[in-house]
């Protein structure tokens, strides 16, 4: 009788242990599920310099890829209460926080699509030979325009060329490597990391994440000098078939607002913004572009905003300062706007030294 | 081999006990009637603001009966499929105890862990047929009233009837799977009181307070893990080709829920004290 109590109180330890066992397996599987950031050791790979990988970049023929990227900033912006600016102004904020998806279609140079993920809207971008179409679920409404037949202009230099050109160029400024290996997606990649030589420069490295067999930037982050990740862009998922060739073929659907453009490049840009011409100062990373402002309505929400900002004041002037991890701009009291991935005091160089 | 016949008759007779029990059908009734209503309410403004060009589902609704289903998920799922599931999950251990039928159940030769899995098998087809009826709704309102056609992807390309009512299926599994971890949770809390409401409401409060916490933009870094997070990605499945990344993780995510509350449960009721 005890022995077969004993026995059972045995069996249920056992039972319990094993429950426990499985419930957590499976908690963790659910948390693995979540965070695919794999902890696994960096790939071996060949050793490239960053001339090489730049040639391999270059050479690269991908027919067809489809591809879902995760857009992160993270810039130290305040939250931005709701309802400044229009609709247009609050979508393109929005751009500048949080997280966003984008899925990617390619196949061939002819056939592209690119469709932002956001909510419960979608909003598209499709390239089908000389057909362009942009979408917008949201506003329900299909822009059409044609792309001119053009051919592709052959380069009078070699990519090879180039590279070793864009390089020299570059040293100046910037220090180029390859450094160390990684995955992105699943995928082994190589790393090029561009280093700023400017001191007063906001932006720490920028890291981009090269595919090591097929050779298409998987993922690129700007670190700000503190170290951390300002804005970056990540492949979470790839796969090198071409795709169907039903994803590139648009038919603006029954019912939705349809616009034909004429072919894009010309008159656009005819529209100068008012004002002075923007005068910049330093060059490379250090660079700071002031602008004088026409002079704006007085926007309650925006001057309430503006008045949020810290206040400063120099030689150069008074002002209000907005400061975030990767960008400074400084707006004078007088109308001038001065902007750079730079330390505040380089802007205050600059708005002195008119 | 008849552990497993006992298992489903087991399953049956709970089954039969929360479909027969008028106060589920009530729920139910409500369930559809609140569709019906949306429906009415959209047919009338309809017919008063014909057409403005607006994305959203609810939009959509006057132009194709099928996103009522869509739409009256998206409705439901915020508060009223999550209060009928907190209604069948808080009767689950905790009205058999108040009416002094759990310890009968336990007499009868059926372990506490069998009545545990029994319990959780039938709380997530109560939630399948809470979000099925929902969309069931959705369509034959949106039929009589909208009618029905081929309707358009979010991402702008015209899908076929059979396809979008697929689809609509789908997404309707995929938040019964949220509403069945919604269900252990308030399985769990349904073991630690002889009062169902007590337990009911505490369920639905959990449920409202992961919906609250999702909207706080300051716990940005909690939000993937909350239950509730991905639960509106299921209109991911209206883009072409479908996109199941939030989808998948969102699974993912009612598993660990599902699996951490319904082992919380057994260990709880099995070393409970069943007096009443």
């Amino acid at each position: 009788m005890i022995d077969a109590m004993k026995a059972e109180s045995r069996r249920s330890v056992r039972t319990r242990a094993w429950a426990l066992v499985l419930a957590g397996a499976l908690a963790l599987a659910g948390i693995a599920g979540l965070s695919v950031r794999a902890a696994s050791a960096d790939p071996t790979l060949p050793p490239l310099t960053p001339a090489e990988l730049l040639g391999k970049v270059a050479a690269a023929d991908v027919p067809g890829l489809s591809a879902t990227f995760e857009q992160r900033s993270d810039l130290g912006l305040p939250a931005l209460p709701a309802g400044v600016g229009d609709d247009e102004t609050a979508s393109m904020l929005s751009l500048l926080t949080g997280t966003h998806t984008v899925r990617v279609w390619t196949a061939g140079d002819q056939k592209s699509k690119v469709a932002l993920v956001d909510g419960a809207t979608e909003s598209a971008l499709i390239r089908n030979g000389s057909d362009v179409w942009a979408w917008s679920s949201e506003k329900q409404e299909a822009v059409h325009s044609t792309l001119p037949a053009t051919k592709r202009p052959s380069p009078t230099v070699s990519p090879t060329e180039a590279i070793r050109t864009l390089l020299t160029k570059l040293d100046g400024t910037t220090d180029v490597t390859t450094s160390g290996t990684g995955y992105v997606a699943g995928r082994a990649v190589y790393q090029l990391i561009l280093t700023p030589r400017a001191t007063e420069s906001l932006v720490g490295q920028v890291r981009v994440s090269i595919d090591a067999e097929h050779f298409v930037p998987l993922a690129a982050k700007v670190l700000a000098s503190d170290g951390q990740e300002a804005v970056g862009v990540q492949a979470t998922g790839i796969d090198f078939a071409v795709p169907n060739d039903s994803i590139f073929a648009f038919q603006p659907p029954a019912g939705v607002t349809v616009t034909a453009r004429a072919s894009s490049g010309k008159g656009e840009k005819a529209e100068k913004p008012k004002g002075e011409a923007p005068k910049t100062f330093g060059t490379g990373w250090a660079t700071v572009t002031v602008v004088t402002m026409p002079t704006t309505g007085t926007d309650q929400q925006a001057k309430a905003l503006l008045d949020s900002l810290p206040a400063v004041s120099g030689s150069w002037g008074k002002g209000r300062l907005l400061s975030t991890t990767l960008l400074t701009a400084v707006i004078t009291d007088d109308g001038r706007v001065a902007v750079g991935a730079v330390v505040p005091d380089a802007l205050y160089r600059a708005l002195g030294s008119r | 081999m008849s552990a497993a016949r006992g298992w489903l008759r087991l399953l049956g007779s709970e089954l039969r006990l929360i479909i027969g029990r008028r106060r589920n059908q009530v729920g139910l009734g409500v369930l559809f009637g609140l569709v019906v209503m949306v429906g009415i309410v959209l047919k009338v403004s309809a017919m008063r603001h014909p057409r403005s060009p607006s994305g959203d589902l609810i939009a959509a609704v006057a132009g194709n009966g099928i996103f009522l289903g869509f739409a009256a998920l998206s409705i439901e799922i915020a508060l009223f499929l999550p209060l009928a599931i907190s209604v069948l999950a808080g009767d689950a251990i905790a009205g058999e105890a108040n009416q002094g039928t759990l310890r009968y159940l336990l007499v009868a030769p059926v372990g506490r862990a069998r009545l545990v899995l029994v319990k959780a098998t039938s709380l997530a087809i109560g939630a399948l047929i809470g979000a099925v009826v929902v969309a069931t709704a959705g369509v034959l309102t949106g039929a009589v009233l909208f009618g029905i056609g081929p309707p358009t992807s979010l991402s702008g390309s015209q899908l076929g009837v059979a396809d979008g009512l697929w689809r609509l299926l789908l997404a309707a599994l995929y938040l019964a799977a949220g509403l069945a971890a919604l269900a252990m949770i308030g399985l769990f809390i349904s073991t630690l009181t002889e009062q169902p409401i007590a337990a009911t409401v505490a369920t639905a409060m959990v449920g409202t307070l992961f919906w609250i916490l999702d909207s706080v933009p300051q716990l940005d870094w909690l939000h993937p893990w909350l239950l509730v997070d991905r639960w509106l990605a299921f209109v991911d499945l209206l883009r072409d080709p479908p996109f199941t990344d939030r989808i998948v993780a969102g699974l993912w995510v009612d598993l660990a829920y599902a699996a951490v509350f319904l082992t919380l449960a057994w260990l709880r009721l099995r070393t409970k004290d069943v007096t009443s």
